[in-house]
C-alpha cells in the first residue's frame, strides 16, 4: 500500500516552452550547442577556412595539428580542417536530403498502410519487414554499385533505405490516433480519407515524427560515412567525412590526427543527433519514450 | 404515427477474443426503432455493448449480422464514401470532452470541419456560422480562437455539441455525453441538450450508464445487458414497473442523495 | 487552534492544511487553502467536491504523498503527533499501519507484473515483521475478507485476471493489510459500474464496522456520500465551505454552493419536464480565484459584500459550520421556516474547532428521517410525472 506511486496531477499544467524543456538535461544542452557549432561551421565554410580545401602543399604532408593547420594536413599537404569543413557540406547535405526523403516516403507509406488496413496494410508492412531484414549497408552497397555515387544518388538511396523503419513508426502513430475520439468524430462528420490523414491526424502525429527525423538524420550520417569508408562515397577530389576517414585510415601510420579528426567529428555528429532525437521523443511524446 | 427514423434489426456484432480462439458477442441480436423527434435512451454498464450499438447506428462500425436503416436507407455495409452524403444527417457527441476534440486545432477549426466538408460555405460564411453555433451552445465568440487545452471539460463538451449540430442533423447520438463533466456543469449540459432538441427538432439517442440521467432525458428506454436488449419500454413504464431482473438491480444500485433511505438500501 | 474536546477525541485532526505549487512565473497556486477537519474514531467522513476543488490533493497531503515542488503546510495530528514533522522513514511505517489509502484507479495502484498475493503480502510485511509464509496466508485471509471468491486459489493471480470490482477489492485488502486506524478512500468507486459500486461501498461499510476503522471517503457523488457517510464536508476552491452531519446536510444546506450542488444533481426523482437547476458558470481555477468569496461569481444570492469580503467559517451549532457571510441568516431562515428553535450561535469567526457535537455522535443508521423535506432541492419531490 505504502509504496504505491501516486501520480500527483498539478492542477494547472502550464506548458513550459518547448526549447526549455528540450534543453533541461545537460547532454541535450551540450548536443544542441554542438549541433549549432557544426552546422554553422559547415555552412560558413568559405568564411572560416583560411586555406582552400584543395590547395596542395606536398612539403607539408602529414603535418601534425598546429596553429596554421588546426587538424594537421593530409598526404598531399592539404589542410584537413578546411577539408573537414567542406566535407561536412557533402556529409550533412546528403544526410539532410536523405532524411527528408525517408520521412516523406515513410510517413506516406505508414499512413496509407495504417489507415487502409486489410490486405493493403499487410502487403505494405510485409515489404517493410523484408527490406528491414537485410542489413542497410549491404543494400546500400548493391544500390550504389548499380547507380553510382553522386550526391544525388546517395541521398536517394539512403533516404529509400531509411524509409521502412519510419513507415513502421508512422503506421503505429496512425493506428494510435485512429483509436481516438477526435478521429472518430471526423469520420462521423464525413471527412474524406486524405483530409483525415493529413489535415487532422498529421498535426497530432507530428511530434513523434519530428523526433523520428532527428534519429533518421543520425542514421543517415552514419550510413553515408560507412559507404564512403567502404570506398563507395562521392568521387575524388570531392570528399565527405567518410571519405576523409577512409583516407586517414589508409595513412594511419603516417599521421594519427588524419584519422582521428574525421572519426571524432562523425562520432560527435551522430551522438548529437541521437541525443536530440531521444530528448525530443521524451519531451514531445512521453508515452513512447518509456 | 410517423415513420421510424432509425431501425435496427437483429443487430449482431462479434469481435475476436483477445486470445484469438473465441468471439466476444458485444452486441447479440438487438432490435429497436427510433421515432423522429424522440429521445431514445440506451442504458447499460460497461461491456453491455452500448457504445458498439451507437457506432453501428452511425455506420462507424459494421454489424456481423443484421442491419441498420436510417430514414429508410440501409446503411449497414455502406462504405464511408457512400455514407458521406448521409453523414450530415447524423452526428455524435462523445464521452471524453477533451479527447473528442483535435488538440492541435482551434475551436473554430473544430466546429468548422463538418461545415468545410459538407457545406459549400466560404470561409467568412463559415466563421459566421461558427459564431452562431457558439452562441447557441452558450459560449462567447472569443472561444473561437481557443485550443481544447485552454478550456474546461464543460466548455469542451459544448464545443463537441456545437460540432454535432453544425450541419443541422436529424439524429444526434449522445454517447455518455455528460459522464465526464462535473455535477454542477452536468445540469447545464443536460438543459442545453433539451433546449437544442426543442429548437432544432433533433432526435436523440442518449447512451449512458446512469439510470437517473437516462430517465431525465429519454422518452423510451432500452436496457442493454451483455449485448442483449433485455427490456425496452416507455420511461414511465420502465420506472414504474421494471420487468427484467437486471433492470431492477440496476435501479436498486443507484445511490440516492438521501441518507434516510439507506437503512433499507445497504 | 485549541486541542479538542476529550470526549470525542478524533483519530485524525487536520489544522490549516494547505498545498501549494510554485508556478513558472515565480508565483504559486494554492489548490488547498487552510483545511481543518476532524475524523472521529469509527467515523465516516465524506469529503465532497467537484474536480479541482482540492479534495484529492487533500487526501494525498494527508498521506504525505505530495511530491516536490508541491509543498504542504499545516498540522496533521494523529496520536498526538504531527505527521508533517515525522521523518520520511517513520512516515513510511505510518502509511499502511496507521493510515492507508484506497485509490480511484485500482489498476494503477496494483503492479501488473506481480501476483496480487505477493503485493498484499508485501503490504503485510511492511507493517509487521512476519515471515513470508505467514504474510502469504494473511493475504489469503484478507482476500477472503474482502469477498474475493476462492481466495486461496486466486491469490496467485495477476491483477489483469480480475474484473474492475474485484481489483478494487484487492486494493481494499491491501489497505487493510497493515491494520490501519484510518482509511482514506479517494473516489474508490468512480471507475466502477453502478451495481459493482453499490457492492464495494457496502463492503467498505461492513469492513469499517468490523475493524473499527475511521474512513474518509472522498467523492463527487452525493448519492454515494449519503449512503455511506455520517458527516459531510463540502469542498469548493480549496476550502471546506460547509460541514454537517449527514441528516442535517441532506435536510437542508446552508452554504449556497452546497445547496446549488445538491439541487443540480439529476436524480431518479428529477422532474423530467423541467430544467434542472444548474449552477451557472465554471468552478474557478486555483490560480485565478475571485476576490472575496470564491463562490460569489456563481452564487445567485451574492451581494456586493460577497465580492470583496472573504468569508470565515461560521459555527451554527450542532456540529454545523458554513463559510458564508450570510450563514447565520440562511440557517435562521431555515429554522424559522421549519418552525425549529433558533439555530446556531453567534458567528465564531476564526476557523476554530467544531463545537462538541451532541447529536452527531451516534451513527445515524435508523430509518427515521430527522431532516425535513429538502427545500428547493426538490430531491424528495414526488416521482417526476412521466410525460403522457
Amino acid at each position: 500500500m505504502t509504496a504505491v506511486p501516486v501520480p500527483v496531477a498539478l492542477p494547472v499544467p502550464k506548458r513550459r516552452g518547448l526549447a526549455r524543456r528540450l534543453l533541461s538535461t545537460p547532454q541535450a544542452s551540450v548536443a544542441a550547442v554542438l549541433l549549432v557549432v557544426v552546422v554553422a561551421a559547415v555552412a560558413l565554410a568559405p568564411l572560416i577556412a583560411s586555406v582552400p580545401p584543395d590547395a596542395i602543399d606536398p612539403s607539408h604532408a602529414f603535418a601534425p595539428p598546429s596553429l596554421a593547420h588546426w587538424f594537421g594536413t593530409d598526404e598531399l599537404g592539404r589542410d584537413l580542417f578546411s577539408r573537414m569543413l567542406y566535407g561536412g557540406r557533402y556529409s550533412l547535405g546528403i544526410a539532410g536530403c536523405a532524411t527528408v526523403i525517408a520521412m516523406l516516403l515513410g510517413v506516406a507509406w505508414g499512413f496509407v498502410a495504417g489507415q487502409a488496413g486489410g490486405w493493403l496494410d499487410e502487403v505494405l508492412m510485409r515489404f517493410v519487414d523484408v527490406v528491414m531484414a537485410v542489413p542497410i549497408i549491404l543494400f546500400g552497397l548493391i544500390l550504389v554499385a548499380a547507380f553510382g555515387a553522386s550526391v544525388f544518388t546517395l541521398a536517394i538511396i539512403i533516404g529509400l533505405l531509411l524509409s521502412p523503419a519510419t513507415a513502421r513508426i508512422a503506421r503505429a502513430a496512425v493506428l494510435a490516433e485512429l483509436q481516438s475520439d477526435y478521429c472518430l468524430a471526423a469520420v462521423a462528420a464525413g471527412v474524406p480519407r486524405g483530409r483525415l490523414l493529413f489535415g487532422e491526424l498529421l498535426p497530432n502525429a507530428g511530434p513523434v515524427l519530428i523526433a523520428r527525423a532527428s534519429l533518421v538524420a543520425a542514421d543517415a550520417v552514419m550510413i553515408e560515412a560507412s559507404l564512403s569508408f567502404l570506398g563507395l562515397g562521392i568521387a575524388a577530389p570531392a570528399a565527405s567525412w567518410g571519405t576523409l576517414l577512409q583516407q586517414g585510415y589508409a595513412n594511419i601510420f603516417s599521421s594519427l590526427s588524419y584519422v582521428a579528426f574525421p572519426g571524432l567529428v562523425i562520432f560527435v555528429a551522430i551522438w548529437v543527433l541521437n541525443t536530440l532525437g531521444d530528448r525530443l521523443q521524451a519531451v514531445l511524446d512521453p508515452r513512447r519514450a518509456r | 404515427m410517423a415513420e421510424s427514423l432509425v431501425v435496427a434489426e437483429h443487430l449482431v456484432r462479434h469481435f475476436p477474443d483477445p486470445s484469438g480462439k473465441d468471439v466476444v458477442r458485444a452486441v447479440d441480436d438487438v432490435s429497436f426503432e427510433i421515432r423522429p423527434g424522440e429521445t431514445f435512451g440506451l442504458v447499460g454498464e460497461s461491456g453491455s455493448g452500448k457504445s458498439t450499438v451507437s457506432r453501428l447506428l452511425l455506420g462507424l462500425d459494421q454489424p456481423t449480422r443484421g442491419l441498420v436503416r436510417f430514414d429508410g436507407i440501409e446503411i449497414s455495409g455502406m462504405s464511408q464514401r457512400r455514407l458521406r452524403p448521409l453523414r450530415r444527417q447524423m452526428q455524435m457527441v462523445f464521452q471524453d470532452p477533451h479527447a473528442s476534440l483535435n488538440r492541435r486545432k482551434t475551436v473554430a477549426q473544430i466546429i468548422g470541419l463538418p461545415l468545410a466538408v459538407h457545406s459549400g460555405l466560404s470561409r467568412s460564411e463559415r466563421d459566421r456560422r461558427v459564431r452562431q453555433l457558439l452562441d447557441l451552445v452558450g459560449l462567447r465568440p472569443e472561444f473561437a480562437s481557443r485550443y481544447p487545452h485552454e478550456m474546461s471539460g464543460g466548455q469542451c463538451q459544448r464545443v463537441g455539441i456545437a460540432r454535432a449540430i453544425a450541419l443541422e442533423p436529424r439524429l444526434v447520438i449522445l454517447d455518455e455525453a455528460v459522464s465526464a463533466v462535473d455535477v454542477s456543469v452536468q445540469a447545464q449540459i443536460l438543459n442545453l441538450l433539451k433546449d437544442l432538441q426543442r429548437q432544432l427538432g433533433l432526435t436523440y439517442v442518449f447512451v449512458s450508464h446512469d439510470l437517473a440521467l437516462v430517465r431525465y432525458m429519454s422518452d423510451r428506454i432500452g436496457v442493454l445487458y451483455h449485448g442483449q436488449l433485455v427490456e425496452l419500454a416507455d420511461r414511465h413504464e420502465l420506472f414504474a414497473e421494471p420487468r427484467h431482473e437486471y433492470t431492477r438491480s440496476l435501479l436498486a444500485a443507484v445511490p440516492v442523495a438521501d441518507p434516510g433511505r439507506r437503512a433499507t438500501r445497504v | 487552534m485549541t486541542s479538542d474536546v476529550p470526549a470525542s477525541e478524533p483519530v485524525l485532526s487536520v489544522r490549516d492544511l494547505s498545498v501549494r505549487f510554485p508556478t513558472r512565473g515565480g508565483g504559486a497556486i494554492t489548490p488547498v487553502r487552510g483545511v481543518d477537519l476532524d475524523l472521529r474514531r469509527g467515523g465516516r467522513l465524506g469529503l465532497v467536491g467537484e474536480s479541482g476543488s482540492g479534495k484529492s490533493l487533500t487526501a494525498l497531503a494527508l498521506m504525505r504523498l505530495i511530491r516536490p515542488p508541491g509543498r504542504v503546510s499545516g498540522r496533521l495530528l494523529m496520536h498526538g503527533r504531527n505527521l508533517l514533522e515525522l521523518p520520511e522513514r517513520q512516515m513510511v511505517r505510518y502509511r499502511g499501519s496507521r493510515i492507508a489509502m484506497v485509490y480511484q484507479n485500482p489498476m494503477s495502484a496494483l503492479n501488473p507484473v506481480y501476483t496480487i498475493g505477493r503485493q498484499i503480502a508485501e503490504a503485510v510485511r511492511m507493517a509487521k515483521p512476519v515471515s513470508r509464509r505467514q504474510a502469504h496466508s494473511r493475504a489469503i485471509e484478507l482476500l477472503d475478507e474482502v469477498g474475493v471468491p476462492a481466495a486461496a486459489r486466486r491469490v496467485d493471480s495477476y491483477p489483469h485476471e480480475f474484473s474492475g470490482g474485484m481489483r478494487q477489492r484487492v486494493v481494499i485488502a491491501m489497505a487493510l493489510a497493515g491494520e490501519p486506524d484510518v482509511v482514506i478512500a479517494d473516489e474508490p468507486t468512480t471507475a466502477l459500474d453502478v451495481t459493482t459500486q453499490a457492492r464495494v461501498i457496502e463492503l467498505l461499510g461492513s469492513l469499517a464496522d468490523r475493524h473499527g476503522l475511521s474512513v474518509m471517503l472522498i467523492t463527487h457523488d452525493l448519492g454515494v456520500a449519503a449512503t455511506f457517510c455520517d458527516d459531510i464536508h463540502v469542498m469548493y476552491a480549496g476550502r471546506i465551505v460547509e460541514r454537517a452531519d449527514v441528516h442535517g446536510f441532506f435536510g437542508h444546506q446552508v452554504h449556497p454552493y452546497a445547496e446549488a450542488l445538491l439541487s443540480s444533481v439529476c436524480g431518479l426523482d428529477a422532474r423530467v419536464d423541467e430544467p434542472i437547476p444548474a449552477v451557472p458558470g465554471q468552478p474557478p481555477l486555483p490560480g485565478n480565484l475571485p476576490p472575496g468569496c470564491s463562490f460569489a461569481p456563481r452564487c445567485t444570492a451574492s451581494t456586493e459584500r460577497c465580492c470583496v469580503e472573504v468569508p470565515v467559517p461560521v459555527d451554527l451549532g450542532g456540529g454545523r459550520e458554513a463559510e458564508c457571510l450570510y450563514a447565520t441568516q440562511r440557517a435562521g431562515q431555515h429554522a424559522g421556516a421549519l418552525g425549529l428553535g433558533p439555530a446556531g450561535g453567534p458567528a465564531v469567526g476564526q476557523g476554530g474547532p467544531v463545537a462538541a457535537p451532541e447529536s452527531g455522535l451516534d451513527p445515524p443508521e435508523t430509518d427515521e428521517d430527522p431532516g425535513k423535506p429538502a427545500s428547493g432541492a426538490g430531491l424528495h419531490a414526488s416521482e417526476g410525472s412521466g410525460r403522457g
